[in-house]
């Protein structure tokens, strides 16, 4: 279990910290900050640091990727 | 002002035409824009604008009336199981919301497309705990592909537009639109419709790589025991030829899943059962042998794999899938082949050479022999009275020969439907995998029906089931829609039964049913039944229900204590099946 941020550009769309809260809860993984912006070009940049092991990192990372209206997911 | 008015305006040299329609006029126009011929819902208080612009078009659009906002659901998923393309349920806001859900729930897990559209109280009402207010858009956020509140009229056409493209393409899926009433009653200028075909950081097909595939048929064209197993992605992306053609030419014996069932000829020497918890012992005794396990269209649910700790680990993985976030996430793959099944195995196939494993497919051939003898033996030639459900399964099969779609509920029912129906065309096991959720087959079978009208359809259903969706009787006497309907009774709820037998010391907690007479309510709705008591009377009433032009109703008695093996019991792996209670 370690820190790990994963940082998404969106659609500017309230609607969308809901559906990643959704997959950080379902998952019982804890989410310890996130934040948003938005960027100059209108799109949103959401960053969400949270603790889980490295497989599940990787797994919500793509389980965001997929989500409508999300870009680009970076995990770190 | 009526809601179907309309206020023609010329723009631009008579080129554009811009028309001031309401917005539930745009709902409808849309549909009708995205070929949309049969749509199922219930009206109510949020949803009656779209309901009174429907009256304008019915002639374009037929509406189904179900009998419960579910059952509503369950048939656009049916339509969409048989046709491979999303049609629409509409239902109201709250309570209409909510029961739609499980419907919901069920395509999601299925990866089954529909776009669900739902009336929701005026703008100015939202979160002020309004009649009917609901927020069916977080309630749904987890269990869809994608959704959307739509609080103005002009939003409506590239709000469906969006819709139909994600629930159509790439790996499918349900679309939740939400509507808010001011949304439906007000006017917009419609400019006509443009159809979504991409949407940025969306990529529904992803683009082969080659390198992948070849790595892939390196490995394939090196094994000596080579198996596939073949999901329900192959049948989504219509890959049954390409299927045929890898297996026949590399000689690889293929497992279709519970959900893959027809992608594979069940006639072709190839073809060695089904995997999973109530699945065939060959592949699953197999699986657990096999050199290279070549994954296309699944997702390793855990009813195919039983323990992972122990699943396939002497094997190297090849896994085929359109969705990036089933790669790894079960089982560690050793070559990920990101890929529509069809554009996956078309790109596969030049590079396989072409081998045979007579003596790996005599494995499988030695297992069945020994299901035969202590599994489909006693299914299918047993002694007693009452038929078994296997029995049933082969009649059935015999009599359609294998070309009926058959909608399963969810129990043993299910699990014999699966074993003992040679299903040998595409998309003819219509069942709910993913979710297990019983009442599903009923309103299912309505869907499936009207969406491939020319073919037989035949629910199979159990006593408990039936009674979760049976007022959609209702709907099938109002449409008139040719079904036929066996029901096998034992006055169970026979799987958790069987659990109970086999796991909780026979303590058959709350799992014993004192049933209605079936036939009886049958005749309530007008639709013919007949109840079957024993052996002997199966054969002529089963007859009687597909010779008959309408919808017929077969109720059997079956043992009431019959259980359904072979079995992975919970927590043991694959080749840990059990072919009997006493092992």
């Amino acid at each position: 279990m370690r820190q790990h941020s994963v940082k998404i550009i969106s659609l500017n769309s309230p609607v969308l910290i809901g559906r990643f809260m959704t997959i950080f809860s379902r998952r019982r993984v804890e989410v310890t900050n996130y934040s948003f912006s938005k960027l100059n070009n209108g799109d949103g940049q959401f960053t969400i640091d949270f603790v889980s092991d490295d497989h599940m990192a990787m797994n919500i990372q793509k389980q965001l990727d997929k989500q409508l209206d999300i870009f680009e997911t970076t995990l770190n | 002002m009526t809601l179907n008015t309309v206020t023609e305006t010329k723009i631009k040299n008579n080129i554009t035409k811009s028309v001031s329609i309401t917005g539930a006029e745009a709902v409808v126009r849309s549909l009708i824009e995205e070929d949309i011929k049969v749509i199922f819902g219930y009206p109510g208080g949020a949803n009656m604008p779209i309901y009174d612009a429907l009256m304008n078009h019915h002639d374009e659009i037929h509406h189904v009336l179900g009998r419960h906002e579910q059952g509503c659901a369950h048939a656009c998923e049916g339509w969409a199981r048989v046709t491979n393309k999303a049609t629409v349920c509409i239902a109201t806001s709250g309570p209409g919301a909510t029961n739609f859900v499980t419907g919901i729930v069920d395509a999601h897990m299925d990866s089954t497309p529909m776009v669900c559209i739902l009336g929701q109280v005026p703008k100015h009402l939202l979160g002020m705990d309004a009649f009917q207010e609901t927020d069916v858009i977080g309630m749904t956020m987890g269990v869809t592909k994608w959704n959307y509140q739509v609080t103005s009229a002009e939003e409506i056409p590239a709000a469906l537009a969006k819709a139909f493209f994600i629930a159509n393409s790439g790996r499918p899926g349900p679309v939740v639109i939400d509507i808010t009433k001011n949304a439906q009653v007000e006017t917009m200028e419609w400019e006509g419709y443009k159809k979504c075909t991409s949407l940025r950081g969306y990529t529904p097909r992803p683009k082969v790589q080659i390198n992948k595939i070849k790595e892939a048929a390196a490995l394939l064209n090196v094994a000596h025991r080579p198996m596939i197993l073949a999901g329900h992605g192959v049948l989504i992306s219509g890959a049954e030829s390409a299927l045929q053609a890898v297996a026949e030419k590399a000689g690889i014996p293929v497992a279709t899943t519970l959900m893959g069932l027809g992608s594979f000829s069940p006639k072709n020497e190839l073809n060695v059962g089904i995997p999973g918890m109530h699945g065939n012992y060959g592949p699953n005794l197999l699986t657990n042998q096999c050199d290279v396990l070549f994954a296309v269209g699944m997702r390793f649910d855990d009813r195919i794999t039983g323990n992972v700790s122990k699943y396939a680990k002497q094997a190297k993985i090849i896994h085929m899938d359109i969705d990036p976030a089933e790669i790894d996430k079960i089982i560690q793959t050793d070559v990920a082949i990101l890929a529509d099944a069809k554009d996956g195995l078309e790109a596969l196939l030049p590079f396989l050479e072409k081998h045979t494993h007579p003596e790996w497919l005599q494995r499988f051939k030695d297992c069945d022999q020994v299901e035969y003898e202590k599994v489909k033996k006693i299914d299918l030639e047993s002694n007693g009275d009452k038929p078994k459900m296997g029995e049933i399964m082969k009649a059935l099969d015999e009599k359609t020969k294998g070309e009926a779609i058959i909608v399963a509920d969810v129990g043993q029912h299910q699990m014999a439907a699966m074993r003992y129906y040679q299903y040998q065309l595409p998309n003819s096991y219509v069942t709910s995998g993913g979710s297990g959720t019983m009442g599903f087959a009923l309103p299912a079978l309505i869907g499936a029906k009207m969406g491939a009208p020319e073919r037989t359809a035949i629910a199979i259903i159990g006593d408990g089931s039936f009674q979760m969706t049976i007022q959609e009787l209702g709907t099938i006497f109002q449409q008139k829609i040719p079904v036929k309907i066996v029901i096998f009774n034992n006055n169970f709820l026979g799987m958790v039964r069987q659990w109970q037998q086999l796991f909780f010391d026979k303590r058959y907690a709350q799992t014993e049913l004192v049933n209605p007479d079936f036939v009886k309510i049958c005749e309530g709705y007008h639709i013919p039944a007949e109840k079957v008591n024993c052996k002997k009377d199966l054969d002529g009433a089963l007859n009687r229900m597909l010779a008959h032009d309408g919808s017929y109703l077969v109720e059997v008695v079956i043992e009431r204590e019959d259980n359904v093996f072979p079995m992975i019991p919970s927590g043991a792996a694959v080749d840990e099946m059990i072919l009997s209670e006493n092992r």
